[in-house]
């Protein structure tokens, strides 16, 4: 980061906050569009007659309380902390570690503990999530609210999306989407995020006749049985 | 009965719905859509955001009509935390007409329908219920009637019941005229002077009896394949209630009534015979009094207030008249019932006619610590330091024998119908000192809640708990007659004809106790598995067990003549040749021998009570001193040798308490009934 002679030097807390925002941007263009792609970020997804989630790419996220200043990936309106715990995922799976006091299944963590793959989490004066990994190949993990709890802004769950997302209408999908005749995999190629259906899909407009195409985090995907949104925050 | 049309609904949410908008349209000024929802009586439902960031749901309009507009103004200012608020009514650049609405998060009742295939626990469909009943309480308040109320129309958030699309009947009318379609989700709940025309308030009470019949079995009272099928049924067929208990049964025949003026008089009087007299309690457990009367709810509490008990076929005026009476939705409060016993600790409960004396006497005797001290000086002196000991003794062991029998008779004498819920006891249920009517509805009411605290079981799960009582009740029968084979020869009863004493039994004789232990025990733990948490009439569960003691008699039999087994036990009793039928010239039973023990042995003790998992507790030695006591009985008056009917007694019932499934006192509160 440059800076001028006369701005003041950067502090540590603006270099954590760079550091913590900073995401690799590479523009590509291809077919004379360009195609923004994006690593380490969050993006809404909305997913006509099912619901609204909270897609966080990152492999280490934190939830709190809702504050712009402290970077928290996963805002929750309720009684919690600014950053009350960070959930990181590796090859083995996801641990969760401790920043205040929470229980996992019942039972207190103190310091750090591994989330299987379908545990209760509690934070704060009665937020209750459950953590799931409902896809037997998929590192992804789902947080659902079983309490009255949203974050914000409101969505329905939040997906915590490793290498792939799918939705459909079997119990192991991530998005759980009933009626769909079949499943839809939005799925990360590098830096770049991929969605494939069966039959022919439309992104922004643009038809895919082999039902795979590549989305931005402000497309817009449609196919024979579906329509999906993505929304960058 | 499912008819090859899947009715009443049921586009699953999701399933291949198209919207106009897609997310990110600003087609409103001041809201963004996200997302669809899905498609309404009259248009689409998008999640929306106003440029603030309040969440809405806004409700394209896709034929507006002047005429029904100005019939919405009315229900704009609306409020009641049961019904879904409309804030405003917009119309966009391009003319279309949106109505902005609160946005409620939760599932609707159609898609918990449609989760549930066979119907809702109690708790949830009285939840849904009590939620329908307020919201359309407060609408009949305000000359409104919904017209089009069903299960896609109800939502619940938090436990809070909400109703939408109040007012807009017109709109579903006239998009219905328009299209010349009539859905045949929608005839489902119709009520039959609809198609006459007629459109008053009873045509909701008819509806939400219909949707209360769905919540409780799974399916609407009326179904068909075509609309003017459906149509007709609701004019003329009487709905098939006899699989719902009461008092389900009786509201839902009176909702459901062809006469719209025999129905409900007010949407309220629904609730009255399901609700009794409840105790708030608050989140901290301790139970408030129920307020006499109350305006309006509020959301987080739940209350009632004491009801009159005006029978159901009769109208009540003084609920018809307390239109403002209503009930809010309950939160995650458990609501229950003073037990008699902490209502008032120092009522005696009633019992037969000895018990009583004897209980009135030792009251008096517990008044006066000197007569209290007399007592037990000489009981103890009699008993251990005179001449007579042995004679007392030897009374108090006859009659104890004696009153068990006398009770056990006196019991199935006065028993009354019921759940398997509840303790073991061979005395009937406690009677408080309410009036009858009151009694009966706080025993429906107890037994409701307890069979609703019992966790929905799937069969895989029941067959998987089965076999694993199977398996520990063949491992406690093996065990229990181990450990009788080496301690009865110290009691004294011997197997070998009383020749002497002492003598244990014999490899063949164990055998035949273990393996007719753990069949009985397998022919009690089956039937009572399938009768685990339903109500059952007592006279029928007896039935099949004694159905069950003579196939057990049948395999004791086959396995004594098999293993040429010599029992001759010890005899105690010895009848004339009219009793030749149950034992032969040697002292060896016939196979009516086996027959008649196992026969009563399973016919008279509530077997089904040791097995279920809501008794009081995991392991009872009471139930276990009966059983025996009652094998130790029957044996004597069939000519069987002893002591092996007691022994079979006490093991069967050792073995099932052991071996059945038991919910503890903190399992239970955490699956309580929310009223």
């Amino acid at each position: 980061m440059e800076q001028s002679l006369n701005a003041p030097p950067a502090t540590t807390s603006q270099s954590a906050n760079l550091r913590r925002t900073t995401y690799l941007r590479k523009t590509m263009t291809l077919f004379g569009r360009e195609h923004e792609t994006h690593v380490g970020q969050r993006f809404l997804l909305w997913v006509d007659a099912v619901g609204g989630f909270l897609v966080c790419l990152a492999d280490e996220v934190t939830l709190g309380q809702p504050d712009p200043t402290r970077g928290v990936d996963v805002p929750i309106l309720g009684d919690l902390s600014a950053r009350h715990v960070r959930i990181r995922r590796d090859a083995e799976g996801y641990l969760a570690q401790v920043r205040r006091p929470i229980k996992l299944n019942g039972r207190p963590v103190e310091d750090a503990a591994p989330l299987s793959a379908d545990c209760e989490l509690e934070m704060g004066a009665g937020v209750r999530l459950r953590f799931r990994r409902p896809h037997p190949l998929s590192n992804t993990a789902r947080l659902q609210f079983l309490s009255r709890h949203r974050t914000q802004p409101s969505t329905d769950g939040v997906i915590l999306m490793a290498e792939s997302l799918v939705l459909g209408p079997g119990p192991a999908c991530h998005v759980h989407c009933p009626g769909w005749p079949r499943e839809v995999i939005l799925y990360r190629q590098g830096a770049e995020i991929w969605c494939r259906a069966t039959g022919v899909l439309e992104i922004d407009g643009q038809r895919h006749a082999d039902g795979c195409g590549r989305v931005s985090l402000d497309s817009h995907v449609s196919g024979d049985d579906f329509t999906l949104s993505l929304e960058s925050l | 009965m499912h008819t090859v049309m899947d009715p009443p609904k049921r586009q699953e949410r999701g399933a291949a719905m198209k919207f106009t908008y897609a997310s990110g349209s600003k087609t409103l000024a001041g809201y963004t859509i996200k997302r669809g929802i899905g498609r309404g009586g009259f248009g689409e439902v998008y999640y929306a955001t106003s440029d603030a960031g309040k969440d809405v749901a806004l409700k394209l309009i896709q034929r507006s009509l002047d005429v029904e507009l100005r019939g919405v103004t009315q229900c704009l200012n609306l409020k009641n935390p049961h019904l879904i608020e409309i804030y405003d009514i917009r119309e966009s650049e391009s003319g279309e007409t949106w109505i902005v609405m609160e946005y409620v998060s939760g599932g609707s009742l159609e898609d918990v329908l449609n989760e549930h295939p066979q119907g809702l626990s109690r708790a949830d469909a009285m939840l849904w219920l009590r939620g329908m009943v307020t919201g359309v309480a407060c609408l009949h308040d305000r000359g409104i009637v919904h017209r089009d109320l069903k299960p896609g129309n109800l939502f619940r958030e938090d436990n809070l019941v909400k109703i939408g699309d109040y007012g807009l009947s017109k709109f579903i009318t006239a998009s219905r005229r328009s299209a010349q379609t009539e859905s045949i989700g929608t005839v489902h709940y119709m009520a039959p002077e609809v198609a006459r025309g007629k459109y008053g308030k009873e045509i909701d009470i008819y509806a939400v009896g219909v949707m209360f019949h769905e919540m409780l079995t799974g399916r609407v009272p009326f179904e068909g394949e075509s609309v003017g099928e459906i149509l007709m049924k609701h004019l003329t067929a009487e709905p098939d209630l006899k699989p719902i208990e009461e008092p389900y049964r009786s509201v839902l025949a009176k909702a459901l009534d062809k006469d719209p003026a025999r129905r409900f008089a007010s949407i309220n009087d629904m609730l009255t015979p399901l609700v009794p007299t409840a105790v708030l309690v608050d989140g901290n457990g301790y139970a408030k009094p129920a307020a006499p009367n109350m305006e309006s709810p509020t959301r987080g509490e739940f209350w009632r207030a004491p009801l009159p008990q005006a029978p159901i076929h009769q109208a009540s005026p003084g609920l018809a008249a307390a239109s403002s009476l209503v009930l809010a939705e309950p939160t995650m409060h458990a609501i229950t019932l003073p037990s008699p016993a902490a209502a008032k600790p120092k009522v005696r409960t009633p019992g037969d006619p000895i018990t009583e004396f004897f209980a009135d006497k030792w009251e008096r005797l517990n008044r006066d610590s000197t007569s209290q001290a007399t007592f037990w000086v000489l009981t103890v002196v009699l008993f251990t330091m005179t001449p007579v000991a042995p004679l007392m003794w030897g009374g108090l062991f006859w009659g104890a024998i004696g009153y068990g029998v006398y009770r056990v008779l006196w019991t199935m004498a006065n028993e009354p119908g019921g759940s398997s819920s509840g303790s073991y006891a061979p005395a009937a249920a406690p009677r408080t000192e309410q009036t009858a009517r009151t009694a009966n509805r706080c025993a429906v009411f107890r037994r409701q809640r307890t069979e609703e605290s019992m966790p929905a079981k799937g069969r895989h799960q029941q067959a998987t708990e089965l076999v694993a009582s199977l398996v520990k009740s063949t491992v406690a029968a093996t065990v229990l007659s181990g450990i009788l084979y080496f301690v009865m020869p110290l009691l004294g009863p011997t197997f070998d004809g009383g020749a002497t004493s002492g003598v244990p039994m014999t490899m063949a004789q164990l055998t035949l106790l273990t393996l007719v232990s753990i069949v009985g025990t397998w022919s009690i733990l089956i039937p009572s598995k399938a009768w685990e948490g339903t109500a059952g009439r007592p006279i029928a569960r007896r039935a099949v067990l004694t159905l069950a003691g003579l196939a057990v008699g049948v395999f004791a039999f086959a396995v004594d003549q098999y293993l040429l087994i010599d029992l001759p036990g010890t005899i105690t009793h010895v009848r004339g040749s009219e009793m030749e039928f149950l034992t032969e010239y040697s002292g060896q039973p016939t196979i009516y021998g086996y027959l008649a023990l196992f026969a009563f042995l399973f016919l008279v003790p509530r077997w089904w009570k040791l097995s279920d998992p809501m008794r009081r507790t995991s392991f009872a030695l009471w139930p276990v001193a009966l059983c025996g006591v009652w094998g130790l009985v029957l044996a004597w008056g069939c000519c069987f040798p002893q002591p092996l009917g007691v022994m079979w007694g006490a093991i069967t019932a050792m073995a099932v308490q052991l071996s059945a499934p038991w919910l503890s006192s903190a399992e239970r509160e955490r699956k309580t009934v929310v009223l």
